[in-house]
């Protein structure tokens, strides 16, 4: 019995360190490592899933060939010629273009490991290519914070601990971070306040100390009226603000005219509630923030994130212990090599890509030379992108789609080549976390089931076909295997900062990419002003509102009454997870949750299927009551299926945020501003 | 020495990973749960009760209460179910005869009939062979009754056994080394100085359907946090 050193991979804040159990080749369990200093070998439902995950019957083994995307006609191929016929019609493509820019990646978090950063390196090996920019998840956010400080910079995790008070503004770590809640329950039990605002009363409301419920998309607005709260009574740092800040008085004028009674009628907030939450935040030293990303899904979510981190400023809780704002860093992927780089803002964009934005798929005719291929990898855009139906049109309209995964998911269902990829237990892989920055070396534990491939694996052996049918088409490098490509991932600065030589010594070793623990303590913001920015130029010169301001909102309307709210579930991560026993037998049916009053209102009764739709579609779910939610909205979980296997984003159209291009390219997905009616069924 | 069991209400953010290890540490079958998390209230688990302005949302994780006055211990015809000198309620499942009497007697709704052959129900999952899932080999008392094996004899009830296979080696049941509130903590009733006892003393510690006089080893803390 041999014991390996593993890392979750998925898109999660805590990384969690795995110790793999083999036993005559076979995983026989899959736990927590105890000395993983951030989870200390806590692993949530999922990680325990797993082990199911590695051997599940849905997991597809051998590469695949449909005879017409999505007819679900498929036959087994072999690796060499499924290869040949994929290199050669990037062969053919180059031939015919002179170029490859009708080639393009579709590649996001499936995976956080650097081994599969091949995939993006091989294609950026091809010359002009075609590149998606942006992010489906945080860009809107991260473009807030840089119009304010001119970077992003997080405090790491731990220093939670130090706040005497903790706003948990639309994040839920009860479900999404539970390391994280227990040590957010840990400063509690030492006397710190949690205060969570939040449209839906969640598990980690349930356990806070003060808990405001708010309508989506209006927290730019609470976060407004909380300033003038701030300026009224003088609970704001003069010294931090007349020495460290820009625009300062123009925001306060601004602030002048903002109407609190419109302020609580907008948010569904009382004018009592909002007070008491401003003294909240406003007298507790040091205080911080924790900005989930929520809050910058909505047509204006970039001003409200500026809006709600302009708080921080007020009160002067920027640089200082327990203070600041959290949200996401990207400072530790610096010290990775450059193709990790690949969706951050530190992005090195090639300058001969055609560059597409998050929108790539509505405007496929627009074209020129069109899109002939495409390449997804470690993303599943049918179940996740906006308007589900269109990314299968797009996808049926590119000539080749090859999608590299473990499972058939409904994206791999519109491919023509589908690629087997191993699971995180076969290959070596680093990892570097987001949220805690720590960096694990993830060993492979048994060889890949079946035909699989590490990432790597596929694009080597792409790379030594085309070597061979077209010299030069791409400069990959010729490597033996992952760990030669490891090698290059990691920069010299940081394997001095880990205090290794070699990235195998990260497999026991426990160290992080060392950030400062407390940001912006030196008060220097790289902002044109060299100040923080109330008032920023930036904005202004893009054709920005200067000052955070979240304009007013699209809100219902009498035939889609109900705002669709897609949350990630406890038991799984996005669109991953759902097919597997554990998780599925958690969460039972596909849920929508309704608020009782609105079941009176059109007959339901729990547990009735009802229809759910809007000028996009139209869906089936079963119906639970739930308390948790406000009459007008309804809610149900990211990457759920109805139950006739129809994919929930297909009710969401495609809507973009305010921000995003600055950091990313291309600005964010509005996902929460969907609208739907509910019928009964039968 | 009193094996004993302290979930704190407070701390517990119905995760339902407790649930989850324990189903795979304890090769239970798809549709077997020896530990579950309920939503106190709401047949939807992380519903909010109460009406609007005065609602909460609380979790209660139930898996065998381990009964000092145990009454499924006591309808069981064929002295299957026992209570070890620890104080562990467990079944010997080579004397299991099926009769279910401890099904209808256990107040607390944990206990789980194999219908049918565990390996069967987890073949029609479709696990590929290679998934095999949970502690692998029998575990015996000192008395030699077999108080578990990965899959039980099709005919005969399973539940909670404190992870008898753990516990019997000074270490933790597996959801109290999994939960990552630390809500779980585990400990000897009978010594005055362990965490439990003390938590016990300290924390209004109440007991599931005390009034039956089962005098359960399972304690629960009140969760104190405001209705809002
Ligand atoms: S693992 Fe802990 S926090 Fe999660 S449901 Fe179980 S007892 Fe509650
Ligand atoms: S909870 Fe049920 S199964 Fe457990 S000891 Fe009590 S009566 Fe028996
Ligand atoms: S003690 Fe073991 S068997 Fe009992 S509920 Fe916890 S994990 Fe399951």
């Amino acid at each position: 019995m041999t014991i390996y050193h593993n890392i979750c991979p998925a898109d999660c804040f805590a990384s969690c360190r795995l110790l793999t159990k083999v036993q005559n080749g076979r995983i026989v369990e899959i736990k927590g490592d105890p000395k993983d200093p951030y989870t200390g070998g806590k692993l949530c439902a999922k990680g325990y899933a797993q082990l199911e995950k590695v051997y599940s019957p849905e997991r597809i083994l051998q590469p695949l060939k449909q005879l017409e995307k999505g007819s679900g006609k498929w036959e087994v191929i072999s690796w060499e010629k499924a290869l040949r016929e994929i290199a050669t019609i990037l062969v053919r493509i180059k031939e015919e273009y002179g170029d490859l820019l009708p080639v393009c990646l579709s590649k996001y978090l499936g995976t956080m490991g650097l081994q599969s950063k091949s995939v993006e390196a091989f294609f950026h090996s091809l010359g002009p290519v075609t590149t998606i920019l942006g992010t489906p998840c945080e860009a809107t956010g991260m473009d807030a914070l840089n119009l304010n400080y001119g970077s992003y910079k997080k405090p790491p995790p731990e220093d939670m601990v130090n706040s005497r008070l903790i706003l948990i503004w639309g994040a839920n770590p009860a479900w999404t971070a539970i390391h994280q809640m227990a040590s957010i329950l840990d400063a509690q039990e030492n006397g710190s306040q949690i205060v969570v605002i939040d449209p839906v009363f969640t598990a980690t409301a349930a356990r806070s100390d003060h808990y405001f419920q708010i309508r989506p998309g209006t927290d730019g607005h609470l976060a407004l009226g909380i300033a003038k709260i701030l300026v009224s009574e003088d609970l704001l740092d003069h010294e931090f603000l007349n020495n460290y800040t820009t625009g300062w008085p123009k925001y306060r004028d601004f602030l002048k005219k903002v109407d609190l009674d419109e302020v609580a009628s907008l948010t569904g907030i009382p004018l009592p509630k909002i007070h008491k939450l401003a003294h909240l935040y406003g007298t507790a030293k040091p205080a911080t923030i924790w900005i989930g990303i929520g809050v910058q899904r909505g047509l204006t979510g970039g001003q409200s994130v500026r809006a709600i981190d302009a708080l921080a400023a007020l009160t002067g809780n920027i640089g200082k212990a327990g203070g600041n704002v959290h949200y996401l860093s990207y400072d530790q992927i610096l010290q990775a090599g450059d193709h990790a780089q690949y969706h951050t803002p530190y992005q090195k964009i090639h300058p001969s890509h055609r560059h597409l934005g998050l929108d790539w798929y509505t405007r496929l005719d627009s074209l020129d030379p069109p899109l002939k291929f495409l390449w997804v990898a470690g993303r599943n855009p049918v179940s996740q992108d906006p308007d589900s139906t269109a990314v299968k049109e797009a996808l049926k309209e590119i000539e080749t789609v090859v999608v590299a995964d473990q499972f058939l998911t409904s994206t791999a269902q519109m491919a023509d080549y589908f690629l087997p990829v191993s699971s995180p237990f076969e290959h070596e892989d680093v990892i570097i976390s987001f949220w805690h920055y720590g960096v694990g070396m993830n060993e492979k534990a048994i060889p890949p089931l079946g035909e699989s491939r590490s990432d790597f694996a596929i694009m080597n052996g792409l790379v030594n076909i085309l070597h061979e049918l077209k010299p030069g088409l791409s400069t990959f490098p010729s490597l033996e295997n992952e760990g030669e490509w490891l090698e290059s991932q990691l920069s010299l600065e940081a394997y001095d900062m880990l205090g290794i030589s070699d990235y195998r010594e990260l497999a026991k070793s426990y160290s992080r990419i060392k950030l400062p623990s407390v940001p912006w303590q030196d008060y220097q913001f790289p902002t044109s002003s060299r100040k923080y920015e109330f008032y920023s130029r930036t904005a202004e010169n893009l054709g920005l509102p200067p000052l955070p301001n979240p304009s007013p909102q699209v809100s219902s309307s009498s035939s889609y009454p109900f705002r669709l709210l897609v949350v990630r579930s406890y038991a799984t991560l996005n669109s991953q997870f759902y097919n597997l026993q554990l998780p599925r037998s958690l969460l039972k049916k596909p849920f929508l949750l309704i608020h009782p009053q609105v079941g009176r209102l059109i007959n339901l009764r729990e547990g009735d299927i009802v229809k759910i739709y809007n000028q996009m579609g139209e869906i089936e779910m079963y119906i639970s009551f739930s308390l948790s939610i406000p009459q007008d909205l309804v809610v149900t979980w990211m990457g759920v299926v109805d139950r006739n296997g129809k994919e929930i984003n297909s009710l969401v159209s495609f809507s973009e945020t305010d921000l995003g291009e600055i950091s990313f390219g291309s600005r964010g997905f509005a996902y929460n501003n969907c609208f739907v009616n509910l019928t009964r069924v039968g | 020495m009193r094996l004993g069991m302290v979930i704190d209400l407070d701390k517990c953010i119905g995760c339902r990973t407790c649930a989850v290890v324990c189903k795979s540490h304890n090769a239970q079958p798809p549709g077997t749960w020896w530990n579950r998390v309920f939503t106190p209230g709401s047949d939807y688990h992380q519903n909010a009760v109460g009406e609007e302005g005065n609602l909460l949302m609380t979790f209660l994780p139930v898996s065998c209460q381990m009964c000092d006055n145990a009454p499924c211990e006591k309808v069981c015809p064929v002295g299957a179910t026992f209570t070890d000198d620890k104080g562990v309620v467990l079944i010997d499942f080579e004397r299991c005869i099926g009769c279910r009497y401890c099904i209808a007697a256990c107040p607390y709704n944990v206990r789980q009939f194999n219908w049918e052959d565990p390996k069967k129900v987890k073949e029609r999952a479709g696990y590929k062979e290679d998934y095999q899932y949970g502690y692998p080999a029998d575990v015996r008392d000192e008395d030699g009754r077999l108080v578990y094996t990965p899959n039980r004899p099709v005919g005969t009830v399973e539940k909670c056994t404190f992870c008898f296979q753990y516990t019997s080696q000074g270490k933790n049941p597996a959801c109290v080394d999994a939960c990552p509130s630390k809500a779980r903590i585990f400990g000897d009733l009978d010594d005055p100085n362990s965490e439990v006892s003390r938590l016990i003393r300290e924390r209004q510690a109440f007991r599931l359907k005390e009034e039956l006089g089962t005098n359960p080893k399972v304690y629960y803390l009140p969760a104190s946090k405001p209705n809002r």
